[in-house]
């Protein structure tokens, strides 16, 4: 059994809560645990914060997040319009320091890593495309 | 997203109730740079009423961290739930934080914070306060023209005189700055220099403090004033001290402590300069608004300050304003109920001026201007000196005044110069 959820919206701060009542109600219909709905709402909040930083700097553009749910398995799909921003290509950020010092970019991104199961990015027909995978039956929180 | 704070004293609460996302987080962000004056040492973060926090939440927190230790203060967490604390320990950063359960803590914490600069011995009724050695030298005030001019604005062509800018460390007075000293007549308005710069109020109608700081003195920079009084010599005291209660300490509390004080008196001759670099609890202020000079027809035979000239010649503040902000001042005291016979009579009679209606009651004279920065809160750690440099020199600029002595201060620094002479420089 199957379903799947979409929102597009725009790529604004503003939205930010929209996207996370999103989430919450999609993954709720869904029987999906709380735990795991904050998680995947984290890493959704990350991805488009850096599509509204990077991919549209100027600030005007939309986004699509896709979501299907079938048996244990999640996966979210994000698209934009804007520039080709690939976020995978960030530098993974030093954890090991505990020195605030270090450089704190790469964090969001780290975090999505550390959530998630699986994470893909795809430059198609001028669109950025970052496919989220997670399994439920999976170990990580 | 709900964010309120509250302040007490040197700590800042902040509670935000909601998510701490990208928008969440830009919203405490304001809130914090706004909320924070340079009273404010610690942050407490209450994070209880938080549920979700994503990466812009902790650049926040890193940011804050930073932002409080670069003043010597602290940034705490208290009410990490769950999902925040997951989000802190995934980035590794959990341990970088000081993190309490419960606000409770994070007060307590707090509190100890302050016994890392208030390490003050002696104690008196509303404020405690540390006594620190200075140098040895005497001290003496060199005035140039004089205080009855002015309460009788009487300053004329001859009376106003080029000062050397490099001569005024710290001074104050009344001044412009002019391509001549005719010019800057007619301008003159509330004055005053510290360590290189100099800050006066044009009685131009506009009253924008004109903030100066030359960038290759040469020596050729000069101040037309037709008042000032200059310390020449430096401070034989420094005294660090903090108030008891949120009132503050007020300037004339300060000066009555350095005139009466058991361990301070022996070294008083009656008079002493004093600057001070603290956090204000409150400016009380006055200044001068028509240039004294005759051209401005105040009635013969009356003083600027008499009632039914006073304001036509002034603009009083009572309300106190600038709490929170870093006050900078610089001023003398003379204490009546002292034998000033050792000072020359008429060096003396052109430094102040009793109203004929306070002689015999009033038992302190007090001249002081003030300057109001933000940004730059002073280090207890360090000297007046380097403090005064610093904020003069980073700090924004907020306003210049001639300061009431119900001004107050919730702590401070001040350095204590007690004059053995006067000489006026107009008169030689």
């Amino acid at each position: 059994m199957s379903s799947t959820y979409t929102l597009a919206t725009n790529a604004s701060l503003k939205e930010i809560s929209t996207i996370a009542e999103f989430i919450t109600s999609s993954l709720t219909c869904s029987g999906v645990m709380e735990e795991i709905i904050f998680a995947i709402e984290l890493a959704v909040d990350e991805i488009t914060n850096n599509i509204m930083m990077y991919a549209y700097p100027a600030g005007e553009g939309t986004m699509k997040i896709m979501i299907d749910v079938s048996g244990t398995d999640i996966s979210i799909e994000i698209r934009d319009q804007g520039k080709e921003f690939n976020p995978l290509l960030f530098p993974p950020p030093d954890i090991s320091s505990n020195s605030d010092e270090r450089k704190i970019g790469g964090l969001g991104i780290h975090m999505v890593r550390s959530i998630m199961d699986k994470v893909n990015y795809e430059r198609r027909d001028g669109q950025n495309i970052l496919k989220l995978n997670k399994s439920l039956s999976g170990t990580k929180p | 997203m709900e964010i309120s704070f509250h302040k007490d004293d040197y700590i800042l609460l902040v509670s935000p109730t909601g998510r701490i996302d990208g928008y969440g987080a830009q919203e405490l962000r304001r809130v914090i740079l706004d909320a924070t004056n340079d009273a404010i040492k610690v942050l407490i973060l209450d994070l209880s009423l938080a549920p979700y926090m994503s990466s812009a939440g902790i650049r926040i927190l890193l940011e804050s961290k930073k932002f409080f230790e670069k003043r010597k203060g602290l940034l705490i967490l208290s009410g990490v739930g769950p999902f925040p604390e997951e989000v802190l320990r995934m980035t590794g950063l959990f341990k970088v934080f000081i993190i309490t359960p419960t606000l409770d803590e994070a007060y307590l914490k707090a509190r100890e914070y302050s016994t890392t600069y208030n390490n003050t011995e002696k104690s008196e009724d509303g404020f405690s306060f540390t006594i620190h050695e200075g140098t040895n030298e005497p001290a003496e005030l060199a005035v140039t023209g004089s205080l009855g001019n002015v309460l009788h604005a009487s300053i004329k062509k001859d009376d106003v005189h080029a000062v050397r800018f490099r001569d005024c460390d710290y001074s104050l007075g009344l001044g412009a700055l002019a391509e001549n000293s005719e010019n800057a007549r007619t301008i003159l308005g509330e004055m005053i220099t510290l360590h290189g710069s100099m800050v006066y109020v044009p009685t131009d109608g506009h009253f924008i403090p004109d903030f100066f700081t030359p960038l290759d003195d040469t020596g050729s920079i000069k101040i037309y004033t037709g008042f000032n009084i200059a310390l020449q010599g430096s401070y034989q005291k420094y005294i660090s001290f903090i108030s008891d209660n949120a009132e503050g300490v007020s300037l004339s509390r300060i000066y009555d402590t350095i005139f009466h004080q058991e361990s301070l008196k022996e070294n008083s001759k009656g008079i002493a300069a004093l600057a001070l670099i603290g956090i204000t609890a409150g400016v009380r202020s006055s200044g001068i608004i028509q240039s004294p000079i005759p051209e401005n027809n105040l009635p013969p035979g009356t003083t600027i300050m008499d009632p039914d000239n006073f304001s036509t010649w002034n603009a009083l503040i009572n309300d106190p304003l600038f709490s929170g902000n870093t006050l900078v001042s610089f001023g003398i005291g003379i204490d009546l109920t002292h034998d000033l016979s050792s000072f020359d009579e008429s060096s003396l009679s052109s430094l102040y001026y009793i109203h004929p209606a306070n002689r015999g009651v009033q038992t302190m004279y007090l001249h002081n201007h003030g300057v109001i920065f933000r940004g730059v809160p002073y280090n207890e750690q360090d000297t007046l000196n380097n403090n005064i440099k610093r904020v003069v020199k980073k700090g924004e600029f907020v306003d210049m005044r001639h300061l009431l002595d119900d001004t107050r201060f919730i702590r401070g620094i001040c350095g204590i110069a007690y004059i053995s002479g006067i000489s006026n420089l107009a008169e030689q």
